[in-house]
């Protein structure tokens, strides 16, 4: 402090003064004895006192809400998910593979060379993969992570069971209200039923998982395309009865929405949003730009 | 006295203020594709989500009134918290053991509010500091204790005028003044937080009061208050 107090602007040092920092105690002596002669000085000095004195009573230090604070912790969790799932998913795909090649190639069995078991066992993977064993694969880091609860996880199983025809309308209509009455009766909430440009409404099928009525509304356009929109009261997230991703609710609650697109093989887009108390979540096999398109325009 | 004054306030003019930075180039802790928490088995990132709990999550108290102020808002403040957690804990690995925890991730705070945040926002128009001075002299020539009536008219002000004059400093004004007068830092602690010299933290705070005096009262003139018609 005392090096370059001659270099010192005196107002300068009311304000070192005024936070107490000034350690030397001459020099604090000195600005006493200058504040008690030098009038003008004073009120500089009481003016910048109350100044610091206003912003630390009318805007005082505040706790971290608890939002916020479980919105860090449950960030860096899912940020070590995506990490665990990636990590664990690269360990299956790569060294095991290459690990089993070479492993076939080193000895015979039973007189067989054992590189005629690897054929056989690559022949075998081959049709798996071809006729349906290889699962619907995904980009997204939720669905990826996420369990049978995951909203993302069944909107996509439930899509993939409508396209295959596996899932068929409990009630084919195509009047709203027909629908909206359906849902009241069957699943006991109110659905969001929107008006979709070039698409018509088919039907709906309603459920329960783990003791939460759900909605599912289909919608075709001329050419058999899809839209399917999965619903279900908030009070599922909130009673944990289902999962939702905290970074996808902070997502819909800063955005109004979540889409993303490579949600599977086919490359189909979901999207999350609000309607009043009601998830909905739609899937199509549009890409995302038409999908915001056309969501902007059914959700205003 | 005046004339040290002036003769000070050359040096300090000259050596203090510098244009308010507009992006932080060679950011270490920005967002790439490389996640250097790729590199860590389950144990190691359970070890580091550990300690990162102990060492860096105690600090959130005084980053989030921070960004609270610097933003403005509450949403913003939330975002950039999180969005500054998330970096620490991704490049927790470039933290040194036994240095301050609280100054490494106030720099990443900063770093991340200069790029993100700052960019959408409007930079408050400069003051310049030299009227600020005349004419907090010539107010203080015509008065005779207007203390007593300064503290009545600034205490009758909306805490929303007080937020508003805040957010009206330039950033490197608003940060000295936030982490000294609201968050109660030592100069010391500003100094090592913003890698500048002392003398600077004191000039920057000095003059961030004072412009935030002549704010105040152009509010309260506003309002129908005059603190030298009064007296």
């Amino acid at each position: 402090m005392g090096q370059s107090t001659t270099t010192f602007n005196i107002d300068e040092l009311i304000t070192s003064y005024i936070d107490n920092q000034i350690s030397d105690p001459e020099l604090k002596s000195q600005i006493e004895a200058m504040l008690s002669k030098d009038e003008k000085l004073m009120r500089k000095y009481k003016s910048e006192l109350l100044t610091k004195q206003m912003l630390s009573s009318k805007l005082p230090v505040i706790d971290v809400p608890e939002k916020t604070y479980r919105n860090v912790i449950s960030s860096i969790d899912g940020i070590i998910e995506q990490v665990k799932s990636r990590s664990a998913a690269e360990k299956v795909e790569y060294p095991t593979f290459w690990q089993t090649i070479k492993h076939t190639f080193k000895a015979p069995f039973l007189g067989i060379p054992r590189y005629a078991f690897g054929i056989v066992a690559v022949f075998i993977l081959g049709i798996f993969l071809i006729f349906g064993g290889g699962g619907k694969k995904t980009k997204n880091p939720y669905i990826l992570a996420g369990t049978e609860k995951s909203i993302m996880v069944q909107a996509v199983n439930s899509f993939h069971k409508i396209l295959s025809g596996d899932v068929k309308p409990e009630l084919s209509s195509s009047n709203a209200a027909e629908v909206e009455k359906y849902v009241h009766d069957k699943a006991h909430f109110e659905a969001f039923v929107p008006k979709i440009d070039n698409y018509q409404l088919t039907g709906v099928v309603c459920n329960e998982y783990n003791g939460q009525n759900l909605a599912h509304l289909i919608y075709k356009d001329g050419h058999d395309e899809i839209i399917y929109i999965y619903q279900t009261p908030l009070t599922s997230v909130q009673k944990k009865n289902l999962d939702l991703p905290d970074e996808v609710a902070n997502e819909i609650t800063k955005m109004k929405y979540y889409m993303c697109d490579e949600v599977d093989d086919n490359n189909c887009t979901m999207t999350l949003w609000y309607k009043g108390n009601i998830i909905c979540v739609s899937m199509s096999t549009m890409p995302k730009k038409d999908m915001y398109a056309a969501f902007s325009s059914f959700n205003k | 006295m005046k004339k040290n004054n002036s003769k000070t306030e050359n040096i300090i003019k000259n050596t203090e203020l510098q244009e308010p930075e507009n992006t932080v180039e060679n950011d270490e802790f920005a967002e790439s594709e490389d996640n250097p928490l790729n590199e860590l088995n389950p144990g190691e990132l359970k070890a580091r989500k550990k300690d990162f709990e102990k060492e860096a999550i105690p600090h959130m108290k005084l980053l989030y009134n921070y960004a609270l102020r610097m933003t403005g808002d509450q949403l913003e403040a939330d975002d950039l918290v999180q969005d500054t957690f998330m970096r620490a804990f991704r490049f927790f690995h470039k933290f040194e053991r036994g240095t301050n925890c609280k100054a490494w991730l106030f720099r990443i705070m900063k770093n991340c509010y200069i790029n993100k945040y700052r960019k959408n926002k409007k930079e408050p128009a400069k003051v310049d500091y030299e009227d600020v001075q005349n004419f907090y002299d010539s107010i203080r020539d015509d008065v005779v204790d207007p203390n007593d009536l300064e503290h009545k008219v600034f205490s009758n002000l909306l805490d929303d005028d007080l937020m508003n004059a805040l957010n009206s400093l330039q950033d490197d004004y608003k940060t000295v003044v936030i982490l000294c007068d609201l968050e109660g830092l030592s100069y010391e602690e500003i100094a090592e937080f913003l890698d500048v010299p002392i003398g600077t933290v004191r000039s920057r705070l000095h003059r961030g009061r004072k412009i935030l005096q002549k704010k105040l009262r152009d509010y309260a003139k506003s309002r129908g208050y005059t603190v030298e018609s009064q007296v």
